[in-house]
């Protein structure tokens, strides 16, 4: 499928400290990217690289398949951090400053198809600072629409909203995707919103990039269950077969195997192994959904640093 | 780049701080000329429309262009405008030449705006008086460097504007510059001549100086150094501007 957007130890420093470490990026043609990391993890600086508000220290960036980057801008729609507005414009004169900075013809009816879309036709006058957090944010999705844009970078576009703005800027960044086809990249740290939309998932961890997955992939990984680290698997594998008749046993990319959701008490399963001779590492209850798969990962990657002195 | 000025012109239409500058700059004009006629009981020295045409353009024009400009290329940034335009790969020097262009009309507007709400009262005051042989070259010469030196100063407001990216930061360093260089310059010149021997006249060639230099009858030498000076500081202001923005990131 057409990379949207590919980075290549993309690398960014400031004054000696580095903010984005060789990060390899790859948001596919129609997925919703949920890029996720902590506060301060890179997520904004890579998306500022990637649509040119900040210059790579090193690595290649393309956009549509192109390094033509300047060009290829033109076909990208940017919220990034907060909605950027005029505040003494209403949402059309907003609208309509973006359309000729674009060159749009027909601004009129472009306008008002973009206004409808997110819910904004019927602001009128009002100045865009009388408006709320949730309105002024759809503008900011508005403005990011104007010159129908293949690719829409959101950076915390859910950031300061209440529960009823989140779902609004949830369902309108869904319909975006499925009715217009466009490809939204989309960092946020409320995991429990972007399991609800994203297709893929990046997740960056002190300016690197630790995985990259679908969102089967996710399901795969987060699916609840019993999971063991022994010293040898096979052997593990064989035993848990004859002993608990399992059929399921699933072997992890990690060395480790995940029992399924299964009336099996742990402690049997420990007590099973030892007597074998094979040495358990770790046995816990994993819990599945994304908060915790990316505790884990995050965790198992500052244990990786602190191993390796980084 | 044309696009980028339709809508930077737009956005101009629709920034109250022009229009209130500009209220502002034709009634200092009008006040002045109200002031002269009713406290001196008439034209200083007997002058008419025409003997007065070298102070129909005030050096307090710069000042309210200052405000207009600092609000209108700073606030960019402040409002986080600046990342829609700049995201949509524009040119960093598109960007800043069409801000700086708009900077440049802005300070076009408030220079014709006094120049023509005093002329056309004091015409109707004093009368148009008598044209000498010089008048329409010298008329001429005294516009355009009255405008060149305008637009270096308004290069200069765009350029803080930029640097700083900040309206009120970037409207008081300006202000500053524009009061405080005479002080400074005079001071090196100073400096210069005790300490070095160095023989200078240095406040003279600040672009205020030019613009106030214009006030009295024309020389080659006045015409020489605000060519000088208004070209100099414009090519300076906009290497400097330009640089700044097009080496840091955009926030």
């Amino acid at each position: 499928m057409e990379l949207i957007l590919e980075t290549r130890d993309l690398t960014k420093e400031f004054s000696g400290k580095t903010a984005v470490s060789h990060v390899n990026m790859d948001v596919h043609r129609g997925d919703i990217y949920g890029f996720i990391g902590k506060n301060g993890a890179g997520k904004t600086t890579l998306i500022r690289m990637a649509v040119g508000l900040a210059a790579p220290t090193s690595g290649t960036i393309r956009l549509m398949g192109s390094n033509h980057l300047e060009k290829q801008r033109r076909k990208i729609g940017t919220v990034i951090e907060y909605p950027a507005v005029f505040p003494h414009m209403t949402a059309r004169e907003n609208m309509e400053f973006q359309c000729r900075m674009l060159g749009v013809k027909n601004s009129k009816q472009e306008i008002d198809r973009i206004l409808e879309i997110v819910g904004l036709a019927d602001t009128g006058k009002k100045k865009a600072r009388n408006f709320s957090l949730g309105m002024k944010q759809r503008l900011a999705i508005a403005l990011a629409l104007i010159g129908k844009p293949e690719f829409l970078c959101l950076d915390e576009p859910t950031n300061g909203l209440d529960p009823a703005g989140i779902v609004e800027v949830r369902d309108l960044i869904q319909r975006l995707n499925r009715e217009e086809n466009i490809t939204v990249l989309i960092s946020s740290h409320i995991l429990g919103e972007l399991s609800k939309l994203a297709t893929r998932y990046g997740i960056i961890h002190h300016g690197r990039m630790l995985e990259q997955f679908t969102a089967e992939e996710l399901e795969e990984r987060c699916r609840s269950g019993l999971e063991i680290h022994v010293d040898n698997r096979e052997k593990a594998l064989a035993l848990l077969h004859e002993h608990f008749h399992l059929s399921d046993i699933r072997p992890l990319d990690d060395g480790g195997l995940l029992l399924p959701d299964a009336d099996i008490q742990p402690a049997l399963v420990n007590q099973a192994l030892v007597q074998s001779g094979i040495l358990v590492d770790s046995l816990h209850t994993r819990q599945g959904d994304l908060e915790q798969y990316f505790i884990q990962v995050t965790s198992r990657a500052e244990a990786a640093f602190a191993r390796a002195g980084l | 780049m044309k696009n980028l000025l339709s809508a930077d012109l737009y956005k101009l239409r629709h920034l109250k701080s022009f229009w209130v500058c500009l209220f502002i700059n034709i009634g200092l004009a009008l006040a002045n000329i109200l002031l002269i006629q009713y406290s001196n009981g008439g034209a200083p020295n007997g002058m008419a429309a025409l003997d007065y045409f070298p102070r129909c353009f005030s050096t307090s024009t710069p000042l309210l262009a200052c405000i207009s400009v600092s609000i209108f290329a700073a606030g960019e940034f402040g409002y986080g405008t600046m990342k829609n335009i700049a995201s949509h790969g524009f040119s960093r020097s598109a960007i800043f030449f069409s801000k700086t262009l708009v900077g440049w009309l802005i300070s076009l507007v408030y220079t014709i705006g006094y120049f023509l709400f005093t002329f056309f009262p004091a015409l109707i005051f004093w009368g148009m008086g008598t044209a000498s042989e010089t008048f329409v070259t010298d008329a001429l010469v005294i516009t355009s460097l009255q405008i060149l030196l305008t637009l270096a100063f308004s290069t200069l407001f765009t350029a803080v504007a930029f640097l700083l990216r900040q309206s009120g930061g970037a409207m008081a360093i300006s202000i500053c510059i524009m009061q405080f260089s005479l002080l400074g310059a005079s001071l090196l010149q100073l400096f210069l001549q005790e300490v070095l021997h160095i023989e200078n006249q240095l406040p003279s060639y600040l672009i205020s100086s030019c613009m106030n230099a214009l006030y009295d009858p024309l020389t080659q030498e006045v015409i020489q150094r605000c060519l000088l000076v208004g070209f100099g500081f414009l090519a300076l202001f906009l290497l400097c501007g330009l640089l700044s923005f097009r080496k840091r990131d955009i926030k």
